[in-house]
């Protein structure tokens, strides 16, 4: 009994392993600092957070109106970025050498130029000075 | 020798609509992977059951706020010493306003009694699985396997038992990724954790059974919060089968607020 309840648990395990679901495609853009010098939180970031995540992103905002953004993710403020994880940032939004990330915005809200995250990516990278 | 076969059959095609349910999902990732078993005395040996399942719960996290419901489906089997259950389900997952659907983790168990059914002390040990099959990105699942080695033992009758497990949860695959945080529908939460299952139930009338558990769960040698909860069952048995209702409360950490569950099942 006890090896038949093992060979059943074995095949169910070992399927599933085969049919598991692919991961995420979220990587580091490559963008380094030096390209991005001069890009600072009033000259890009705040622009750059308004026109495209606070939306949903914003400490004004209640938690029914965020669209599933979470709470602890506020880009309204400058303090509020500098909380986040800015390597996350750039996984999900910016452009470099090695990806583009366009994970946010989610599709059917206004999206950021190439460009865009190629300059959001390096001023991550410089700290979101 | 029929009756030898048979329960053989029963347990291939146990196992085959098992690996099919678990195959089936390769869009979607959920939640436990422990707690299959409700009770060892009320599982009859011999009897192949099917069950479905409804919860509803609500949460607050720092992260999120919300709502989830849950529609599951159940298979169990029981055999001499041996048991199998294996679960799935389906979510709709509403958090900040965001309302996500699909299915997940699908989990497989098993469990063996070491001792004579007729003893005082019944024990045993047993292994669960979860597959990685339900949404990790949007926290319908874990985004790995985990499995979970237990020993278990109970006192009593149908009529009257109280049961205890003592389980170790372990992430296969997970790395340091692992730390959900305070994630509505996922548990465990860390990479490995220990958990305490007693349960205690009584059949107070014909149709109406009670049973109360209680659940502490706490990180294995990683960082993380003790959680505990409590839930209480009202299950009534009718022709065929049994339904319960059952209410969970948290102690401490859960990222629940309330859970509500009900189901129906079947014995075939």
């Amino acid at each position: 009994m006890a090896s038949r309840l093992t060979l059943l648990l074995l095949l169910s395990c070992g399927l599933a392993l085969g049919c598991a679901g692919a991961g995420q495609n979220e990587s580091a853009s490559g963008a380094k600092c030096g390209q991005g010098a001069g890009l600072d939180y009033a000259s890009f970031g705040e622009s750059f957070m308004r026109d495209y995540c606070t939306a949903c992103h914003s400490s004004e905002l209640e938690a029914t109106q965020r669209s599933g953004a979470p709470s602890d993710h506020d880009f309204d403020t400058h303090e509020g970025i500098l909380r986040t994880p800015l390597e996350h940032l750039d996984h999900v939004a910016g452009a470099g050498a090695h990806v583009v990330n366009t994970t946010m915005p989610p599709a059917g809200y206004p999206q950021p130029t190439r460009q865009e995250r190629e300059d959001l990516a390096q001023w991550l990278a410089c700290g979101a000075p | 020798m029929a009756c030898v076969r048979r329960p053989l059959k029963h347990a291939i095609g146990l196992g085959l609509l098992s690996c099919a349910v678990t195959a089936y999902a390769s869009l979607a990732r959920a939640q436990t992977c422990h707690g299959q078993f409700r009770s060892n005395v009320a599982d009859e040996a011999g009897r192949a059951t099917v069950g479905l399942n409804f919860l509803s719960a609500g949460f607050e996290t720092p992260r999120f706020t919300g709502h989830y419901e849950g529609l599951g489906a159940e298979l169990g089997w029981a055999q001499g010493r041996g048991q199998l259950a294996a679960t799935w389900n389906a979510y709709r997952l509403s958090k900040n306003g965001a309302d996500i659907h699909g299915v997940g983790d699908p989990a497989l168990a098993a469990r063996v009694r070491l001792t004579e059914e007729s003893a005082a002390l019944r024990v045993g040990a047993g292994l669960a699985a979860a597959a990685p099959v339900g949404d990790a990105k949007h926290e319908l699942g874990m985004g790995h396997f985990m499995v979970t080695p237990e020993v278990w033992g109970e006192l009593g009758s149908q009529r009257r038992y109280l049961a205890s497990s003592l389980a170790f949860s372990r992430a296969l695959g997970a790395g340091a990724h692992h730390e959900h945080g305070l994630s509505p529908l996922v548990a465990p939460m860390t990479a490995s954790e220990v958990t305490l299952d007693l349960r205690g139930g009584l059949r107070a009338l014909p149709n109406l059974a009670l049973e109360a558990r209680g659940r502490l769960a706490f990180p294995a040698g990683v960082e993380g919060d003790a959680r505990a909860h409590v839930t209480g069952v009202v299950a009534i048995p009718f022709a065929g089968g049994e339904s319960a209702v059952e209410l969970s409360l948290p102690l401490a950490a859960e990222s629940f607020d309330w859970r509500f569950g009900t189901s129906l099942r079947w014995f075939l």
